[in-house]
């Protein structure tokens, strides 16, 4: 284990006061630029979407069609008929 | 008899010093700590535990301890000291981090930025009291507020301190809700705490999918050095914000990290041997992380007082203490502190957005500091 000898010349000695402005002017920078991207994030999206148009989401179920509740109206009608007429068991 | 005499000196009776009982205390004290007062169980458990374990002196000629070459507990170690386990937790991370917060309110990730101040004059502070640049590295990152990444940064800098800097990483993040309010409320006014922030805006999917990408891109490009850190982190939220991936996101938030950190602790907390861990550097490490984390709080808070003077739409100056990156228990005390001026004041989703912008700016800086100190 090194024995510490506290000094301010240490800190000149490793280049401290530049390694942390530069450091801390880094990290500003990177996250000013991120920002700024996400800031003009909207006013690219119209552009976007003209090259790239929305999708159906993957996990979202593709929107029923109208024949669709037709023909279930139709099997139900045909199911209660049925029953009425006898051919099926009631519950 | 002989036989018997030999057994005797083969156990850790013989060889057990006052550090070694002194660190299994500190690791007792650990767990009682998690599961009396719920301080940050899932690190505080499997840290305590390790440390029990690694204070358990070893025997000679058995390969037993974290600094046995072959020894179990140095193959879990390997994920440590080789820096495998941190991505791996930011990957998590970034599958359970919701950017859209951030997304809605772009200026309030400068506050994120604000708060990494804490690292570097940490840094310079451990520079005057005698430490190597490597050294004042790895401590300064505790200001980060980010375990992961102050484990990190220690295995590449300063590898004979990461017991002692992540055990001050870890503990300080658990008293984050004590540390935080005295400054914060020290450094704002009455009226300061009052303000109210405009809702956020709703953010599309779009928006959610590019930021990852965009993002990485950008902070790779300007800090090469936090490629991994950063790339690990916006590849997750990608898995997450997709929604073609969500297997692999779930995987990553729930299981993977879960058995990283398991490992990651044990390991952590084995390496804090009594010989290593209870120095007189080891105190210092544990003073200045408590300076950082000061620091890191007062940046924010100030920073945010900075840019109301020319903003139109304030911004209340609690929200600049979440930058500090203990997501999300920093926001959580902003809006504490908040409540308690206001109690209709909901100030948490304003906090979230420079919280999650603090950890992509503690993983930079963590980048830049690795590239400069150890080039």
């Amino acid at each position: 284990m090194n024995n510490l000898v506290p000094g301010v010349e240490n800190i000149f000695a490793a280049n401290g006061p530049a390694i942390a402005i530069m450091g801390m002017l880094i990290v500003f920078a990177a996250l000013a630029f991120i920002s700024l991207f996400i800031s003009q994030l909207p006013k690219l999206l119209p552009m976007l979407s003209n090259m790239f148009p929305e999708a159906h989401h993957h996990s979202e179920p593709a929107p029923s069609q109208p024949a669709d509740h037709d023909k279930v109206l139709v099997a139900i009608a045909h199911a209660l008929f049925h029953r009425e007429a006898g051919s099926l068991p009631a519950k | 008899m002989d036989i018997f005499l030999k057994f005797i000196s083969t156990t850790a009776f013989s060889t057990m010093t006052m550090g070694n009982l002194g660190m299994i205390v500190i690791g007792i004290i650990f767990i009682t700590l998690a599961i009396r007062k719920d301080y940050e169980p899932l690190l505080l458990v499997p840290i305590g535990f390790g440390v029990i374990v690694g204070n358990i002196p070893p025997v000679t000629g058995m390969m037993l301890s974290v600094y046995d070459e072959g020894s179990v507990l140095n193959m879990i170690y390997y994920g440590v000291s080789q820096g495998l386990f941190p991505p791996l937790i930011f990957l998590g991370i970034g599958a359970m981090t919701d950017f859209s917060t951030m997304l809605s309110n772009p200026k309030l990730v400068l506050l994120g930025a604000a708060a990494q101040i804490g690292i570097f004059l940490t840094f310079v502070g451990a520079l005057y009291l005698g430490f190597t640049g490597a050294e004042a590295g790895a401590i300064g990152i505790i200001g980060g507020a980010d375990g992961p990444t102050a484990i990190f940064l220690s295995a590449k800098l300063a590898p004979h301190l990461l017991g002692s800097i992540a055990i001050a990483a870890y503990s300080y993040m658990a008293l984050v809700p004590v540390i935080q309010p005295p400054i914060m409320k020290l450094l704002t006014t009455r009226e300061e705490r009052l303000i109210r922030m405009k809702a956020p805006r709703q953010v599309s999917q779009r928006e959610k999918i590019i930021f990852p990408i965009a993002g990485f891109l950008i902070a790779a490009l300007i800090a090469p050095g936090a490629i991994v850190l950063v790339g690990m982190l916006f590849f997750g939220n990608l898995l997450k914000e997709s929604c073609v991936t969500e297997r692999l996101a779930n995987t990553a938030r729930n299981a993977m990290i879960d058995i990283v950190t398991i490992l990651l602790g044990f390991s952590v907390g084995a390496s804090t041997q009594a010989q290593t861990f209870l120095t007189s550097q080891s105190l210092l490490i544990f003073g200045l992380g408590a300076l950082s984390f000061a620091v890191a709080t007062a940046g924010g808070v100030m920073f945010a007082k900075f840019m109301n003077l020319f903003l139109k739409d304030k911004i209340n100056p609690l929200v600049g203490a979440a930058g500090v990156s203990a997501v999300p228990d920093s926001a959580r005390v902003v809006q504490m502190v908040g409540q308690k001026e206001d109690p209709h004041n909901f100030l948490l989703m304003h906090a979230m957005a420079p919280n999650v912008a603090g950890v992509l700016g503690s993983a930079i800086a963590a980048g830049i500091l690795w590239s400069v100190l150890v080039l």
